[in-house]
């Protein structure tokens, strides 16, 4: 079975884009708060301005990278899944959760904000305002680039437990006392992947062949800005051009 | 829809193990559930008094590790009890919240230094220590993240991308996740009763498992027999509520659909069911819902351990494997503690003394925040 990459979402601390903007995409050290305070998910969500800032950056990423894939958004359920890598997930929210408790011994707690001590919160929450009911959770490693979320995607789409699926990563960049690389960029980079049979259009073809090797138009990558990388290549008529942003670390070109 | 797929996964359960408020080991965790015990207790880590309860089920004598984290001492007790572990076993940890003690104690850094000890820090400590060939990844998945974790390995090896996938599993009772149930107003001042008719709420309870799944041909290769086997899983999302399950029960029922599909079995072929049974009044009306939707009057056990254990979190189904797994050696499956007066869809199924297990698979299902649903489906080892 074939799978093709047929959507293209993203947020950084500063902008928001699709596929066809794939070029902006540059992250930069700092908060969400900005790009996913200016964010206004089209048709409307309630909850949205009850998120935190990552969340809400992840929630908009998803929502772009659907809408440019041409799904219907209109909340119906259908059989999609998401799955998001991140590094340091909810480590913010966590940090006010708990200032909130230790400030008012124990009566400062907030069941709103608890909700986001999960990172998988923004993921219930996009679910809910698309109405995908596929399997749906949140990979955490050192390397927020790994494309072990890529390869569960796969998984799941080959064994037909999703029909679609939404991957990508986030995370957010850090500020005090949590700085504690110099320079974490803010990203929010979601891709829609759907059987190539359903789907004339796309980026591109994506697999994983025998040796879990992933493969994005017949190239290998070696983490999930690699995808990024092609589209953006391909996008401009040139070689590719992502540098390693920032402080990232990626897996070894070899 | 139903996206399920025919096919027998056969992945190996080699080895379990798991430390509880109930014991030390999985063995003593069983002998404390079958006699009906809690570890339900008066927690004595922090105070109680703002909150809405005083009890959960503490591990005694659960000390910080090197990182000064609880969680660190809390998975190595738990590994203690494996042996041989493959160095190419592909890591899966499942926690929601992993050293977050360390917050309320150092800002994230480690003891040991500046240095953050976050969750993906805790895997590939985990990873170094049993010096494995990959640093292991974190699945969040709120309370279903074991069940989602183990979901994954078995998948990795039903793929042939791994021969041996390590599932470790632990969450603490920490007074930040306390607090944080307490505010959503779902502890229960007393002893969590799932599934009984006056349950209150849940109670939080610590503990860890872990789980070493391996693809028959490498078992056999090492002349290792199956504990158990796990043949179906199915993941779904409610789409519904960020805090609360789905009230009709859709979502986790599209879950056990799913798994009896990937398993190849029809719902006759459930023997009893280890449900999630949090003891709040919407989860255990939705997972009896869930189940009638599936099984209708068909005859079936259910039982929960969280009477017993507490709700463990992103460990819970992990450790419920592993007690499945003993269910399965001893033939018999453990009360549901604190359940005295079980929901009428419950009746006649659910039992507060130790019931023979019937021949047949074992289900075990968890649900989590997010509405996220997921179930697996196990078998004995002994079963041709």
């Amino acid at each position: 079975m074939t799978f093709v990459v047929t959507g293209l979402g993203w947020m950084t601390a500063v902008a928001w884009g699709t596929g066809k903007t794939a070029a902006a995409f540059q992250p930069v050290s700092g908060s969400f708060s900005d790009a996913a305070t200016r964010f206004r998910p089209a048709p409307p969500y309630p909850r949205f301005n009850r998120m935190d800032a990552v969340s809400k950056a992840a929630f908009a990423a998803v929502v772009l990278a659907a809408k440019d894939a041409g799904m219907d958004l209109s909340g119906r359920k259908k059989s999609v899944g998401i799955i998001a890598t991140t590094r340091f997930g909810c480590l913010e929210t966590d940090s006010a959760y708990f200032q909130g408790l230790s400030s008012r011994e124990g009566t400062g707690a907030r069941p709103h904000q608890f909700a986001y001590t999960l990172p998988s919160a923004c993921i219930g929450d996009v679910a809910i305002h698309l109405g995908f009911t596929g399997p749906g959770f949140v990979v955490q490693e050192k390397n927020a680039l790994s494309l072990n979320s890529l390869r569960f995607s796969l998984e799941i789409l080959h064994r037909k437990e999703a029909v679609s699926m939404v991957v990508g990563a986030y995370d957010t960049g850090l500020l005090a006392p949590f700085a504690f690389e110099k320079k974490t960029p803010a990203y929010a980079l979601f891709w829609v992947i759907e059987s190539a049979a359903a789907r004339k259009k796309g980026y591109g073809k994506i697999e994983v062949r025998k040796n879990d090797h992933v493969y994005f138009r017949q190239k290998r990558v070696y983490d999930l800005f690699g995808i990024l990388d092609r589209i953006r290549a391909a996008s401009k008529g040139s070689t590719p051009s992502l540098l390693p942003p920032l402080s990232f670390t990626r897996e070894p070109m070899k | 829809m139903e996206t399920g797929k025919k096919i027998n996964p056969g992945v190996w359960v080699t080895q379990v193990s798991a430390v509880t408020a109930l014991g030390s080991t999985l063995d003593a965790t069983w002998q404390g559930l079958i006699k009906g015990d809690t570890g339900i207790r008066e927690v004595k880590r922090f105070s109680t008094a703002p909150y809405a309860s005083r009890i959960a089920a503490c591990i005694d004598g659960l000390n910080p590790g090197k990182s000064g984290s609880r969680i660190e001492s809390l998975i190595d007790n738990t590994l203690d009890a494996l042996t041989g572990i493959p160095k190419d076993a592909f890591l899966i940890l499942a926690t929601t919240k992993g050293p977050i003690d360390l917050l309320e104690e150092n800002g994230f850094r480690s003891a040991t230094g500046t240095e953050p000890f976050l969750i993906p820090d805790l895997a590939e400590s985990v990873s170094r220590k049993l010096g494995l060939s990959t640093p292991g990844v974190n699945i969040n998945a709120a309370c279903a993240s074991s069940t989602v974790a183990l979901i994954l390995g078995g998948m990795r090896i039903a793929s042939e991308k791994a021969d041996a996938v390590l599932v470790v599993c632990a969450d603490l009772v920490t007074e930040f996740v306390f607090s944080g149930f307490s505010a959503l107003q779902i502890l229960s001042a007393n002893p969590c009763a799932p599934f009984d008719r006056k349950r209150k709420g849940l109670s939080l309870g610590e503990g860890a498992a872990a789980v070493l799944l391996m693809s028959p041909r490498r078992a056999r290769s090492q002349g290792i027999s199956p504990l158990a086997v796990i043949r179906g899983w199915g993941i779904s999302g409610d789409a519904a509520h960020i805090v609360s399950p789905d009230r009709s029960g859709t979502g986790l029922a599209r879950a056990v659909k799913q798994a009896l599909s990937t398993a190849g079995i029809g719902p006759e072929g459930i023997a009893a069911i280890n449900a999630h049974g949090t003891g709040t009044v919407q989860n255990d009306r939705m997972e009896l819902a869930a189940f009638h939707t599936v099984f209708k009057d068909r005859a079936f056990l259910i039982h929960s351990v969280k009477g017993a254990l507490g709700h463990t979190l992103g460990a819970a189904g992990g450790i419920e494997l592993a007690v499945s797994v003993k269910a399965f050696q001893e033939k018999q499956i453990p009360p549901t503690a604190g359940c005295t007066d079980p929901e009428p869809l419950g009746k006649g199924r659910i039992f507060s003394r130790p019931v023979p297990l019937p021949k047949g698979c074992v289900l075990s299902t968890n649900s989590g925040f997010g509405g996220v649903n997921a179930a697996v489906i196990i078998e004995s080892g002994e079963a041709p």
